[in-house]
Protein backbone atom coordinates (compact mmCIF):
# COMPACT_ATOMS: atom_id res chain seq x y z
CA UNK A 1 0.00 0.00 0.00
CA UNK A 2 1.42 3.65 -1.17
CA UNK A 3 2.26 6.04 1.76
CA UNK A 4 -0.01 9.38 1.55
CA UNK A 5 3.82 10.95 -0.07
CA UNK A 6 4.02 8.30 -2.37
CA UNK A 7 0.07 9.19 -3.37
CA UNK A 8 0.67 12.72 -3.60
CA UNK A 9 4.06 12.50 -5.87
CA UNK A 10 1.54 10.10 -8.50
CA UNK A 11 -1.42 12.67 -8.24
CA UNK A 12 1.17 15.96 -9.12
CA UNK A 13 2.38 13.19 -12.29
CA UNK A 14 -1.51 13.37 -12.86
CA UNK A 15 -2.85 10.04 -11.57
CA UNK A 16 -6.46 10.98 -10.63
CA UNK A 17 -6.41 7.26 -9.00
CA UNK A 18 -3.84 8.17 -6.75
CA UNK A 19 -6.26 10.88 -5.29
CA UNK A 20 -8.74 8.43 -5.16
CA UNK A 21 -7.22 6.27 -3.01
CA UNK A 22 -6.69 9.57 -0.39
CA UNK A 23 -10.48 10.46 -0.39
CA UNK A 24 -11.23 6.45 0.38
CA UNK A 25 -8.63 6.38 2.86
CA UNK A 26 -9.85 9.78 4.80
CA UNK A 27 -13.03 10.04 3.82
CA UNK A 28 -14.98 8.41 6.68
CA UNK A 29 -12.96 9.96 9.44
CA UNK A 30 -13.89 13.90 7.89
CA UNK A 31 -17.67 13.08 7.30
CA UNK A 32 -18.04 12.43 11.34
CA UNK A 33 -16.16 15.54 12.40
CA UNK A 34 -18.35 17.63 8.92
CA UNK A 35 -21.85 15.70 10.41
CA UNK A 36 -21.26 16.64 13.57
CA UNK A 37 -19.97 19.99 13.13
CA UNK A 38 -23.23 20.76 10.55
CA UNK A 39 -25.67 17.91 12.03
CA UNK A 40 -27.16 16.28 8.29
CA UNK A 41 -25.29 14.24 6.04
CA UNK A 42 -25.87 16.91 2.81
CA UNK A 43 -23.89 19.20 4.10
CA UNK A 44 -21.71 17.14 5.70
CA UNK A 45 -21.07 15.16 2.86
CA UNK A 46 -21.09 19.13 0.76
CA UNK A 47 -17.98 20.08 2.74
CA UNK A 48 -16.32 17.15 2.32
CA UNK A 49 -16.47 17.09 -1.23
CA UNK A 50 -15.53 20.63 -1.33
CA UNK A 51 -12.69 19.60 1.14
CA UNK A 52 -11.37 17.38 -1.36
CA UNK A 53 -11.47 19.82 -4.38
CA UNK A 54 -10.17 22.48 -2.21
CA UNK A 55 -7.40 20.42 -1.84
CA UNK A 56 -6.76 18.97 -4.87
CA UNK A 57 -6.92 22.07 -6.70
CA UNK A 58 -4.36 23.28 -4.23
CA UNK A 59 -1.99 20.36 -3.96
CA UNK A 60 1.27 22.40 -5.49
CA UNK A 61 0.64 24.31 -2.24
CA UNK A 62 0.98 21.47 0.28
CA UNK A 63 4.60 21.53 1.30
CA UNK A 64 4.65 18.62 3.14
CA UNK A 65 5.27 20.69 6.63
CA UNK A 66 2.76 18.60 8.23
CA UNK A 67 0.76 15.32 7.29
CA UNK A 68 -1.45 15.23 4.49
CA UNK A 69 -4.18 14.70 6.84
CA UNK A 70 -3.63 17.44 9.29
CA UNK A 71 -3.71 20.00 5.97
CA UNK A 72 -7.09 17.97 4.73
CA UNK A 73 -8.61 18.01 8.42
CA UNK A 74 -8.44 22.12 8.40
CA UNK A 75 -9.31 22.23 5.15
CA UNK A 76 -12.09 20.11 5.79
CA UNK A 77 -13.30 21.62 9.34
CA UNK A 78 -13.00 25.39 7.61
CA UNK A 79 -15.23 24.43 5.12
CA UNK A 80 -18.05 22.71 7.47
CA UNK A 81 -17.55 26.14 9.57
CA UNK A 82 -17.65 28.07 6.51
CA UNK A 83 -20.86 26.27 5.29
CA UNK A 84 -22.77 26.88 8.84
CA UNK A 85 -22.16 30.12 8.68
CA UNK A 86 -23.16 30.92 5.30
CA UNK A 87 -26.43 29.17 6.52
CA UNK A 88 -26.74 31.34 8.90
CA UNK A 89 -25.96 29.45 11.98
CA UNK A 90 -25.74 31.48 14.92
CA UNK A 91 -22.05 32.85 16.03
CA UNK A 92 -20.09 30.40 14.09
CA UNK A 93 -16.32 30.43 15.25
CA UNK A 94 -13.70 31.81 13.36
CA UNK A 95 -11.50 29.98 10.78
CA UNK A 96 -9.31 27.21 12.12
CA UNK A 97 -5.42 27.40 12.38
CA UNK A 98 -2.83 24.67 12.18
CA UNK A 99 -3.47 21.37 14.26
CA UNK A 100 -2.45 17.89 14.68
CA UNK A 101 -5.46 15.64 14.69
CA UNK A 102 -4.91 12.13 15.30
CA UNK A 103 -3.77 9.55 12.33
CA UNK A 104 -5.71 7.55 10.68
CA UNK A 105 -6.61 4.38 12.91
CA UNK A 106 -8.64 2.35 10.01
CA UNK A 107 -11.87 1.94 9.45
CA UNK A 108 -14.58 3.36 12.01
CA UNK A 109 -16.85 -0.01 13.14
CA UNK A 110 -20.38 -0.66 12.11
CA UNK A 111 -23.32 -1.00 14.80
CA UNK A 112 -23.38 -4.76 15.97
CA UNK A 113 -25.97 -6.57 13.33
CA UNK A 114 -26.78 -8.51 16.62
CA UNK A 115 -29.03 -6.26 18.12
CA UNK A 116 -32.93 -7.29 18.22
CA UNK A 117 -35.21 -4.59 16.87
CA UNK A 118 -36.01 -2.74 20.01
CA UNK A 119 -31.96 -1.90 21.11
CA UNK A 120 -31.99 -0.94 17.39
CA UNK A 121 -34.98 1.52 17.75
CA UNK A 122 -33.49 2.77 21.18
CA UNK A 123 -30.01 3.26 19.39
CA UNK A 124 -31.65 5.12 16.64
CA UNK A 125 -33.78 6.96 18.94
CA UNK A 126 -30.41 8.28 21.26
CA UNK A 127 -28.72 8.73 18.45
CA UNK A 128 -31.14 11.60 17.30
CA UNK A 129 -31.20 13.01 20.49
CA UNK A 130 -27.27 12.96 21.02
CA UNK A 131 -27.54 14.75 17.48
CA UNK A 132 -30.17 17.10 18.32
CA UNK A 133 -28.43 17.76 22.08
CA UNK A 134 -24.91 19.18 19.54
CA UNK A 135 -26.86 20.85 17.58
CA UNK A 136 -28.44 22.93 20.51
CA UNK A 137 -25.04 24.34 21.41
CA UNK A 138 -23.63 27.80 20.72
CA UNK A 139 -21.51 26.98 18.16
CA UNK A 140 -17.74 27.27 19.97
CA UNK A 141 -18.80 24.99 22.43
CA UNK A 142 -20.25 22.28 19.53
CA UNK A 143 -16.78 22.49 18.04
CA UNK A 144 -14.62 22.20 20.72
CA UNK A 145 -16.97 19.39 21.40
CA UNK A 146 -16.81 17.69 17.88
CA UNK A 147 -13.10 18.09 17.72
CA UNK A 148 -12.38 16.78 21.87
CA UNK A 149 -15.33 13.49 21.53
CA UNK A 150 -14.74 12.58 17.63
CA UNK A 151 -11.86 14.11 16.60
CA UNK A 152 -9.81 13.31 19.90
CA UNK A 153 -8.11 16.31 19.54
CA UNK A 154 -5.56 17.85 22.64
CA UNK A 155 -6.78 21.27 24.32
CA UNK A 156 -3.47 22.36 22.65
CA UNK A 157 -4.66 21.62 19.34
CA UNK A 158 -8.25 22.41 19.57
CA UNK A 159 -6.77 25.86 21.01
CA UNK A 160 -4.49 26.61 17.78
CA UNK A 161 -7.68 25.39 15.51
CA UNK A 162 -9.90 28.10 17.49
CA UNK A 163 -7.77 30.57 18.14
CA UNK A 164 -7.97 30.17 21.54
CA UNK A 165 -6.23 29.80 25.12
CA UNK A 166 -6.05 26.50 26.41
CA UNK A 167 -7.95 27.62 29.29
CA UNK A 168 -10.89 29.20 26.90
CA UNK A 169 -11.14 25.37 25.69
CA UNK A 170 -11.58 23.74 28.67
CA UNK A 171 -14.27 26.13 29.79
CA UNK A 172 -15.95 25.33 26.41
CA UNK A 173 -15.89 22.18 27.03
CA UNK A 174 -17.23 22.34 30.59
CA UNK A 175 -20.39 23.91 29.36
CA UNK A 176 -20.83 22.15 26.74
CA UNK A 177 -20.94 18.93 28.75
CA UNK A 178 -22.81 20.13 31.18
CA UNK A 179 -25.61 21.68 29.02
CA UNK A 180 -25.32 17.27 26.89
CA UNK A 181 -25.97 16.16 30.16
CA UNK A 182 -28.85 18.47 31.30
CA UNK A 183 -30.48 17.77 27.50
CA UNK A 184 -29.54 13.56 27.55
CA UNK A 185 -30.52 13.54 30.96
CA UNK A 186 -31.00 9.73 32.17
CA UNK A 187 -28.89 8.17 29.08
CA UNK A 188 -25.54 9.48 30.82
CA UNK A 189 -26.22 8.24 34.21
CA UNK B 1 -21.78 18.79 47.70
CA UNK B 2 -18.98 20.52 49.65
CA UNK B 3 -16.78 23.40 47.66
CA UNK B 4 -14.05 21.33 47.29
CA UNK B 5 -16.21 18.86 45.10
CA UNK B 6 -17.50 22.74 43.22
CA UNK B 7 -13.88 22.85 42.53
CA UNK B 8 -13.01 19.50 41.24
CA UNK B 9 -16.19 19.56 39.31
CA UNK B 10 -14.84 22.22 37.20
CA UNK B 11 -11.46 20.00 36.80
CA UNK B 12 -13.34 16.75 36.13
CA UNK B 13 -13.35 17.26 32.09
CA UNK B 14 -9.73 18.19 32.55
CA UNK B 15 -8.84 15.21 34.54
CA UNK B 16 -11.62 12.94 32.08
CA UNK B 17 -9.34 14.35 29.15
CA UNK B 18 -6.08 13.59 30.82
CA UNK B 19 -5.15 16.99 30.53
CA UNK B 20 -4.75 17.94 34.00
CA UNK B 21 -0.99 18.15 35.62
CA UNK B 22 0.77 18.14 38.69
CA UNK B 23 -1.40 19.73 41.80
CA UNK B 24 -4.72 19.82 40.08
CA UNK B 25 -3.90 16.29 38.84
CA UNK B 26 -3.37 14.97 42.32
CA UNK B 27 -6.32 17.39 43.82
CA UNK B 28 -9.03 15.41 41.81
CA UNK B 29 -7.25 12.09 42.13
CA UNK B 30 -7.01 12.26 45.97
CA UNK B 31 -10.65 13.72 46.12
CA UNK B 32 -12.29 10.81 43.56
CA UNK B 33 -10.93 8.19 46.39
CA UNK B 34 -13.67 9.68 48.75
CA UNK B 35 -16.33 11.25 47.19
CA UNK B 36 -18.09 8.77 45.88
CA UNK B 37 -20.50 11.75 43.94
CA UNK B 38 -17.59 13.42 42.05
CA UNK B 39 -16.41 9.10 40.74
CA UNK B 40 -20.04 9.21 39.74
CA UNK B 41 -19.90 12.55 37.99
CA UNK B 42 -17.08 11.19 35.87
CA UNK B 43 -18.22 7.91 35.71
CA UNK B 44 -21.41 10.33 33.46
CA UNK B 45 -18.35 11.83 31.76
CA UNK B 46 -17.29 9.00 30.27
CA UNK B 47 -20.58 7.17 29.13
CA UNK B 48 -21.54 10.55 27.37
CA UNK B 49 -18.03 10.53 25.27
CA UNK B 50 -18.42 6.74 24.90
CA UNK B 51 -21.93 7.51 23.45
CA UNK B 52 -21.07 10.75 21.34
CA UNK B 53 -17.96 8.85 19.14
CA UNK B 54 -19.95 5.61 18.99
CA UNK B 55 -22.29 7.71 17.57
CA UNK B 56 -20.43 9.86 14.89
CA UNK B 57 -18.19 6.89 13.93
CA UNK B 58 -21.18 4.37 13.45
CA UNK B 59 -23.32 7.26 11.40
CA UNK B 60 -19.70 7.75 9.20
CA UNK B 61 -19.35 3.77 9.21
CA UNK B 62 -23.02 3.17 7.77
CA UNK B 63 -23.08 5.75 5.23
CA UNK B 64 -22.34 4.84 1.48
CA UNK B 65 -19.44 7.18 0.96
CA UNK B 66 -18.97 5.85 -2.52
CA UNK B 67 -20.55 8.75 -3.54
CA UNK B 68 -18.24 11.22 -2.20
CA UNK B 69 -15.39 9.91 -5.04
CA UNK B 70 -17.55 10.50 -7.74
CA UNK B 71 -18.75 13.82 -6.79
CA UNK B 72 -14.99 15.09 -6.65
CA UNK B 73 -13.86 13.87 -9.62
CA UNK B 74 -16.67 15.08 -11.45
CA UNK B 75 -16.17 18.86 -9.40
CA UNK B 76 -11.85 18.28 -10.17
CA UNK B 77 -12.51 17.66 -13.85
CA UNK B 78 -14.18 20.79 -14.15
CA UNK B 79 -13.10 23.98 -13.41
CA UNK B 80 -15.34 26.82 -11.59
CA UNK B 81 -17.41 23.53 -9.66
CA UNK B 82 -17.59 23.23 -6.04
CA UNK B 83 -15.37 25.60 -5.07
CA UNK B 84 -15.46 27.44 -7.83
CA UNK B 85 -12.73 28.55 -8.56
CA UNK B 86 -8.80 28.70 -9.10
CA UNK B 87 -6.75 31.30 -7.45
CA UNK B 88 -6.04 34.07 -8.82
CA UNK B 89 -2.63 34.11 -9.52
CA UNK B 90 -2.84 30.83 -11.38
CA UNK B 91 -6.06 32.38 -13.46
CA UNK B 92 -3.80 35.03 -14.73
CA UNK B 93 -0.87 32.61 -15.47
CA UNK B 94 -3.49 30.80 -17.80
CA UNK B 95 -4.52 33.75 -19.41
CA UNK B 96 -1.23 34.80 -20.36
CA UNK B 97 -0.42 30.94 -20.67
CA UNK B 98 2.85 32.00 -18.34
CA UNK B 99 4.85 29.01 -17.19
CA UNK B 100 6.25 30.19 -13.79
CA UNK B 101 3.97 32.51 -11.11
CA UNK B 102 7.25 35.30 -10.87
CA UNK B 103 5.94 36.28 -14.87
CA UNK B 104 2.83 36.55 -13.47
CA UNK B 105 3.94 39.00 -10.61
CA UNK B 106 5.86 40.86 -13.08
CA UNK B 107 3.58 41.17 -15.39
CA UNK B 108 1.19 42.75 -12.66
CA UNK B 109 3.89 44.67 -11.93
CA UNK B 110 3.99 46.12 -15.35
CA UNK B 111 -0.01 46.56 -15.55
CA UNK B 112 0.32 48.62 -12.29
CA UNK B 113 3.09 50.62 -13.46
CA UNK B 114 1.63 51.06 -17.14
CA UNK B 115 -2.08 52.17 -15.19
CA UNK B 116 0.09 54.60 -12.70
CA UNK B 117 0.95 56.75 -16.30
CA UNK B 118 -1.91 56.13 -18.27
CA UNK B 119 -3.70 57.44 -14.97
CA UNK B 120 -1.54 60.82 -15.63
CA UNK B 121 -3.63 64.11 -17.05
CA UNK B 122 -4.06 63.86 -20.90
CA UNK B 123 -2.16 60.95 -21.74
CA UNK B 124 -5.13 58.45 -21.74
CA UNK B 125 -5.51 55.43 -24.07
CA UNK B 126 -7.79 54.65 -26.69
CA UNK B 127 -11.16 52.88 -25.48
CA UNK B 128 -11.86 49.82 -27.06
CA UNK B 129 -13.54 49.17 -29.84
CA UNK B 130 -17.27 46.92 -29.86
CA UNK B 131 -16.02 44.46 -31.36
CA UNK B 132 -13.13 43.42 -29.33
CA UNK B 133 -13.49 40.07 -27.65
CA UNK B 134 -13.40 39.03 -23.98
CA UNK B 135 -10.76 36.17 -23.64
CA UNK B 136 -11.09 35.96 -19.99
CA UNK B 137 -12.15 38.00 -16.48
CA UNK B 138 -10.93 37.44 -13.21
CA UNK B 139 -12.87 39.02 -10.02
CA UNK B 140 -10.95 39.70 -7.17
CA UNK B 141 -11.91 41.18 -4.19
CA UNK B 142 -11.48 44.83 -5.02
CA UNK B 143 -11.35 44.88 -8.42
CA UNK B 144 -11.82 43.02 -11.83
CA UNK B 145 -9.55 42.35 -14.46
CA UNK B 146 -10.60 41.56 -17.79
CA UNK B 147 -8.69 40.26 -20.70
CA UNK B 148 -10.02 41.56 -24.20
CA UNK B 149 -8.74 40.72 -27.65
CA UNK B 150 -8.95 43.66 -30.09
CA UNK B 151 -10.56 42.67 -33.08
CA UNK B 152 -8.82 44.97 -36.14
CA UNK B 153 -5.19 44.37 -34.31
CA UNK B 154 -5.51 41.66 -32.61
CA UNK B 155 -3.76 43.28 -29.37
CA UNK B 156 -4.50 41.61 -25.89
CA UNK B 157 -5.55 44.41 -23.60
CA UNK B 158 -6.73 44.53 -19.84
CA UNK B 159 -8.97 46.15 -18.18
CA UNK B 160 -8.68 46.88 -14.61
CA UNK B 161 -11.78 47.80 -12.63
CA UNK B 162 -11.87 48.93 -9.31
CA UNK B 163 -15.03 47.80 -7.94
CA UNK B 164 -14.66 50.10 -4.90
CA UNK B 165 -15.82 53.19 -6.51
CA UNK B 166 -17.46 51.87 -9.22
CA UNK B 167 -16.50 54.63 -11.48
CA UNK B 168 -12.99 54.49 -12.62
CA UNK B 169 -11.84 52.04 -15.23
CA UNK B 170 -8.66 51.96 -16.73
CA UNK B 171 -6.85 50.11 -19.20
CA UNK B 172 -4.09 49.48 -20.74
CA UNK B 173 -2.29 47.81 -23.96
CA UNK B 174 0.19 44.59 -23.89
CA UNK B 175 1.91 43.05 -26.71
CA UNK B 176 -0.05 41.08 -28.94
Amino acid sequence: MLSDEQLIERIRQGDTTAFQALVEKYQKKLYAVAYGLLGNREDALDSVQEAFVKAYRSLDRFKGESSFYTWLYRITVNAAIDMGRKQGRRDEVEFLEEVEPEEEKGEYPVASSIENPSQQLMRKELGAMIEDAIQQLPAEQRTAIVLREIEGLSYKEIANLMRCSEGTVMSRLHYGRKKLQEILGPHVQ
Amino acid sequence: MTIRCEKVRELLGGFHDNELQGREFRTVSEHLKVCAGCAGELKRLETMSRLLKAHYEELAGKEDLSQVWSRVSAAIETPGVSDGREPLLERIMKIFALPKPAWAIAGAVAVVVVLMLASLPGDHMSTLAANDCIIDKVDSENCSFMLYEAGATKMKIIWVIDQGSGETEQQTGVTS
